[in-house]
């Protein structure tokens, strides 16, 4: 009996070491900043906007958004925190920059999923990215930023990218949707140079914790990149009467005052082809 | 061929497979659990070359093909937090199992750069001649080009993608946002660098509490003086037609002024050019309490519904001027003046029925009227803006001179109306935020006071034997003088704990009202003046203590705001002349409540409902006859008006932007008991008497509205439907019988917009609304149903061209004659792009219609009236810079 209690106790004893040895595990948690130059408008191609980015890094999974976006939603959070009143809200809102990019990009590094949340005027969309990056390996060498960057060819979606990697750093990652390579992207642009990533900040931050998007969010629309860029598409065409729906009378003045943000996105747009 | 091709690719997978090396394995960590994600590289022996790589499963298991002759290769492994491990290996497929220590060599870590926009007041320059070129005209053209900067099609500036906060010249506000103006006349040559000041905050004692990472801008002149402007210029025919506007601006180092002048006479509503467009000024003009009101007026047509461009017979002067002095720092003055003249004319004819339950009175007038606007306006603003507090003063003149002239034949009698209507009105605001504590406390102070000496006079005699025993005369004459006093001071601030903000407001407002008037007849050219009920000597004090709570509460996807107005209120009412008075005291508790839903990612929901007190003004109140036109004279010896609202609204929407399918709809519900009730006489020539009488009454409304759209991407079309349907009950007192009215509306709007092929939009409008009216359940008249369907083809041939082709139909089935209206405008607009004028021809009224009939109809009556409209035209303008 004593034998089995014992047994007993060292059994539990030792599930309890494993378990504290799982909580222990090396987590690999970093904040990774990116800072984006890209050609709003192909009619005018010496014009760089700029724009920075953060991939958080929660060992398998990674989050990719624009940090004027985490601005506003870190805003708006906040504002509905304190409960602050609509009206000082929007002031304050109107106080921060614009993003142009306000997805959300999550990827799991093992499996290669990507799931990306994205915003047309008032509407949440969720949808899964199966697109594979096929990278041609090269063998040209550069050290940016202190690391040993190893060069990388992919054709994406209409356009051809050139990606400087590292081994030195083995994560799997990159800005936007890239990844796959034995090491963390540092710099990558298309041929036109037209957008154009580079790192420009990483840092280890224990504080980093993904929640991976849920499919079935009932607050989120669940659809695919074609429909989204569908929707995007129809969304700036008939932007004005998607306004009006919500009750406000736009008269030819009005129209002109709102302008259409929308179709700026559609200008140049990152994925210029989608299958 | 088939086979060959089918030879060839099995030779080449063959050969593939032969000098292929396949090497795979699993990854652990000490204690022998699997290592997911960690990366496996083989390279060449020297050089680093990567020839081929994997990342390790869920399994910690991976595998590699490798296509080299080499015979010797070096694989490494790793993964942050453990030790990197290199191999060198025989190039032969192989499993290769790794076990991987724990490391505490830490990656090297890239510390952000502290970006320029973290620092506060910096200030960037550009220097304009870097970025101008030939075909830059003005400064907008040359700031699109300025990186970081964008121009929308609006004229709005953003920087970083953030509109700009406020539009500086040589450091000074002018235009208070209304930088269009300037922005798209100033030339480029005259500016030497436009400046942008980042995280600027315009009230400085906000500074140091509220952040701002908002930018302004600066632009800075070449000259100490730039005098510049634009210029529109238009003429036309028939008769002689003209279109005009000069705008001049002047700018020095502590002055600046932009002045425009405009004229036409082709029914532009040239007042809407300084009408108020910013919510808060109109809230302003609102709480002022000095709007103009017009005590005795002619007899008006009523004006057709669609653009005033068709009919408005104008002839029209705006002068108007803004001037802005930096009196010492932190101290501007501003000026804003403007001068109206406008003489319009309306001619046109109305035919109006009365209903009783008894008869049917008609009456036709045959009208011509002549109105004179005559205005000026004028505003200073004083602003003192410091680090310790922010002070503005905004004080405010308005007056009219307006007079109107009215001819009417009327059963083949001549009827001359005269009515001088000026008005005079004085304002001062005052707005004060200073800091108490960490709070900031807001003071508000509004004062006012306006008065208003009119005069209406009407020949022949008109309600002869209420003012002269029935015996007719030469003149009646209508004078009457108003003046308003009005004060309101209120102290509030905000306060939020946890979910929920509450924001608190005590106040008071008081208002005095005069009214002295005196009504005289002229009989064989002298005057009587009429005694005892024919004249006025009323005051009428207001005062107001007022409470207020609005209490916020958010969560999750709830919102949920509730006000609770809490009033003292006391209403004096006095004519000593004709000894009557009245005084009430009332606590009026006013709540108001308003709950917000968001059910899912497609359907929302909301619900109000409120309660509100309201009570009579002064226009209701007077004891003795007042004649507001020649066919209205009365008086008011029923008590102060007072009702009490409820009303409920229930409203849901639903947007699937996916399929572009946006549904709402709401119904609302009102009920509303007063302590009077509203009624009419009609004498038998025509001439009603209105009044109030005591008695408690009921008056219940339903609305329901409904709104769906739909866009085809593939036709690029819009499809829109709007219905409303709308039930109002009430009584009414009809010729001294009480009758139950209800009012039954249903209207019914559709929309079509396409754009199928890039140069033509197309878009299609119709209304059809149907009304009807009951009394006591009996059906007054037929349904009333009017139509409407308009039609623009809009073409764009090139991008410098546009055609625009308009053509509109009215029809009612109201009247036998005249039923259908229709109409035809051409425009044609042509752009020089070297030079940036505009060309543009308008055609307008093609099919000369010459009339157009309108419907009016309430409770107790229905009119139609025709109203002559503007002939077929033809106007050429050209838009350039000077």
């Amino acid at each position: 009996m004593r034998k089995i209690v014992f047994l007993i106790f060292l059994l539990t004893f030792s599930i309890e070491i494993k378990a504290q040895k799982k909580t222990e595990k090396n987590d690999n948690k970093f904040k990774i900043q990116y800072e984006l130059n890209y050609v709003k408008d192909t009619l005018f191609p010496n014009k760089k906007e700029k724009e920075i980015f953060t991939l958080y890094i929660d060992n398998n999974l990674s989050k990719f958004v624009s940090n004027r976006k985490l601005h506003i939603d870190s805003l708006s959070s906040k504002a509905r925190k304190d409960n602050a009143f609509a009206m000082s809200f929007l002031a304050n809102l109107s106080k921060i920059p614009k993003t142009n990019f306000s997805f959300e990009i999550y990827k799991n590094s093992i499996t290669k999923e990507i799931v990306v949340i994205d915003k047309i005027i008032k509407n949440k969309y969720i949808y899964k990215d199966d697109y594979k990056n096929e990278w041609i390996l090269t063998s040209d060498t550069l050290t940016i930023q202190n690391y040993k960057c190893q060069k990388s060819l992919l054709n994406y979606r209409g356009r051809k990218y050139e990606a400087w990697y590292t081994t030195e750093i083995p994560i799997s990652n990159g800005p936007f949707k890239f990844q796959g390579l034995p090491g963390l992207i540092i710099k990558i642009n298309d041929s036109k140079r037209d957008y154009s990533f580079e790192l420009i900040g990483l840092i280890e931050d224990k504080n980093v914790n993904i929640a991976y998007p849920k499919e079935k969010d009932k607050w989120l629309i669940s659809t695919t990149l074609k429909e989204f860029k569908k929707t995007l598409l129809s969304s700036s065409k008939n932007y004005f009467s998607q306004i009006e729906m919500s009750g406000i009378t736009l008269n030819k003045q009005g129209k002109k005052m709102f302008g259409n943000k929308l179709s700026e996105k559609l200008k140049n747009p990152i994925e210029l082809k989608i299958e | 061929m088939r086979i060959i091709f089918c030879f060839v690719f099995c030779f080449f997978i063959i050969s593939i497979s032969f000098s292929q090396t396949k090497i795979s394995g699993t990854i652990t960590t000490k204690d022998n659990t699997s290592l997911q994600g960690a990366s496996v590289v083989v390279t060449k022996t020297k050089g680093n070359i990567i020839l081929a790589y994997a990342i390790s499963d869920t399994n910690g298991s991976y595998s590699l093909n490798i296509n080299s002759k080499l015979d010797s290769l070096q694989i490494n492994v790793s993964y942050i937090g453990y030790a990197k491990q290199s191999k060198i290996i025989l190039n032969r497929s192989q499993t290769l199992n790794f076990n991987l220590l724990e490391s505490t060599e830490k990656l090297k870590e890239v510390i952000v750069k502290s970006s320029a926009i973290t620092k506060r007041r910096d200030t960037i320059s550009y220097s304009v001649n870097a970025f101008k070129d030939q075909k830059d005209r003005v400064i907008s053209d040359v700031l699109r080009k300025l990186p970081g900067i964008e121009v929308l099609v609006d004229g709005k500036i953003l920087y970083q993608g953030k509109p700009i906060q406020k539009y500086y010249i040589e450091g000074l506000d002018l235009l208070e946002g209304k930088y269009n103006l300037a922005n798209n006349n100033l030339p480029a040559d005259a500016v030497s660098k436009v400046q942008i000041l980042e995280n600027h905050q315009p009230i400085k004692i906000l500074d140091s509490l509220v952040f701002s990472d908002k930018a302004s801008l600066n632009i800075k002149l070449k000259k100490n003086i730039t005098v510049t402007g634009t210029s529109k210029l238009g003429i036309g025919l028939s008769p002689f037609l003209w279109n005009v506007n000069i705008t001049p601006m002047l700018f020095t180092k502590n002055q600046q002024m932009i002045t425009s002048y405009q004229t036409n006479n082709v029914g532009n509503d040239i007042s809407s050019e300084i009408k108020t467009l910013t919510i808060e000024d109109l809230l302003d003009q609102f709480e002022s309490n000095n709007e103009k009101k017009d005590w005795v007026t002619i007899q008006e047509l009523s004006s057709p519904s669609f653009s005033k461009e068709r009919w408005l017979d104008n002839n029209a002067h705006l002068l108007t001027t803004n001037y802005l002095v930096r009196l010492k720092k932190d101290v501007d003055l501003k000026i804003n003046l403007s001068y109206i003249n406008d003489f319009q004319q309306q001619n046109g004819n109305t035919q109006t029925s009365f209903f009783t339950p008894t008869d049917t009175i008609s009456i036709i007038e045959n009208t011509n009227n002549r109105l004179f606007f005559d205005s000026l306006k004028s505003k200073f603003v004083l602003t003192k803006n410091t680090n310790k507090n922010y002070f503005k003063n905004t004080f405010e003149t308005n007056n009219y001179w307006d007079s109107q002239n009215g001819q009417i034949i009327l059963n083949n009698e001549n009827l001359n109306q005269n009515a001088e209507i000026p008005f005079t009105s004085f304002s001062n605001k005052l707005k004060i935020i200073k800091p108490f504590g960490k709070k900031l406390v807001t003071i508000i102070s509004v004062l006012s006071y306006s008065k208003s000496p009119q005069n209406l006079r009407v020949t022949p005699s008109q309600f002869e034997y209420l003012l002269n025993n029935g015996n007719s005369f030469e003149e009646l004459n209508q004078k009457i003088e108003h003046s308003n006093f009005y004060a309101n001071n209120s102290f509030s601030f905000t306060k939020g704990i946890k979910k929920f903000t509450f924001i608190p407001k005590v106040g008071f407002t008081i208002q005095n009202q005069k009214l002295d008037s005196r009504i005289s007849i002229f009989e064989n050219s002298i005057e009587n003046i009429l005694t005892g009920d024919f004249q006025n000597n009323l005051i009428f004090n207001k005062t107001s203590f007022y409470t207020i709570l609005n209490t916020q509460y958010r969560n999750g996807d709830w919102r949920i705001e509730l006000e609770t107005p809490l009033k003292v209120q006391t209403f004096k009412r006095e004519d000593n002349n004709l000894n009557k008075n009245q005084n009430i005291n009332r606590l009026t508790f006013e709540p108001r409540l308003s709950i917000k839903k968001d059910l899912n990612a497609f359907w929302k929901t909301t619900f109000s409902a409120s309660l509100k007190n309201s009570f009579g003004e002064i226009n209701q109140l007077y004891y003795g006859y007042i004649l507001n036109n020649y066919r209205n004279i009365q008086q008011y010896e029923t008590p102060i008006l007072e009702s009490l609202k409820k009303n409920i609204t229930f409203g849901i929407s639903y947007r699937n932007p996916i399929k572009s399918l946006f549904i709402n709809g709401f119904y609302s519900y009102g009920k509303s008991n007063q302590n009077l009730l509203f009624g009419n006489i009609i004498n038998s020539d025509g001439t009603t008497s209105f009044g109030f009488f005591e008695q408690d009454n009921n008056n219940n409304t339903h609305n329901i509205n409904f709104r769906g759209s739909k866009y085809f991407s593939k036709l690029n079309t819009t499809l829109t439907i709007t219905s409303n349907v709308s039930l109002d009950n009430k009584e009414q007192l009809l010729n001294g019988t009480i009758t139950d009215i209800t009012t039954k509306n249903v209207q019914l709007k559709g929309k079509l917009d396409t754009e199928i092929i890039e140069w033509l939009n197309i878009e299609y409008k119709n209304k059809i609304s149907v009304s009807n009216s009951q009394f006591e359940n009996q059906q007054a008249f037929d349904n009333i149903i009017t139509q409407e369907h308009l039609l623009n083809f809009n073409f764009y041939p090139t991008s410098n061209q546009y055609i625009g082709f308009n053509a509109e139909f009215y029809k009612n089935n109201f009247s036998n004659q005249n039923q259908e209206n229709y109409f035809l405008n051409l425009n044609y607009r042509y752009t020089f792009k070297k030079s940036r004028i505009d060309l543009e021809l308008n055609w307008n009224n093609i099919l000369n219609t010459k009339e157009f009939a309108t419907i009016f109809n309430d409770a107790f009556s229905y009119t139609q009236s025709t109203f002559q409209l503007r002939p077929r035209q033809v106007l050429m303008s050209m838009k350039f810079n000077f």
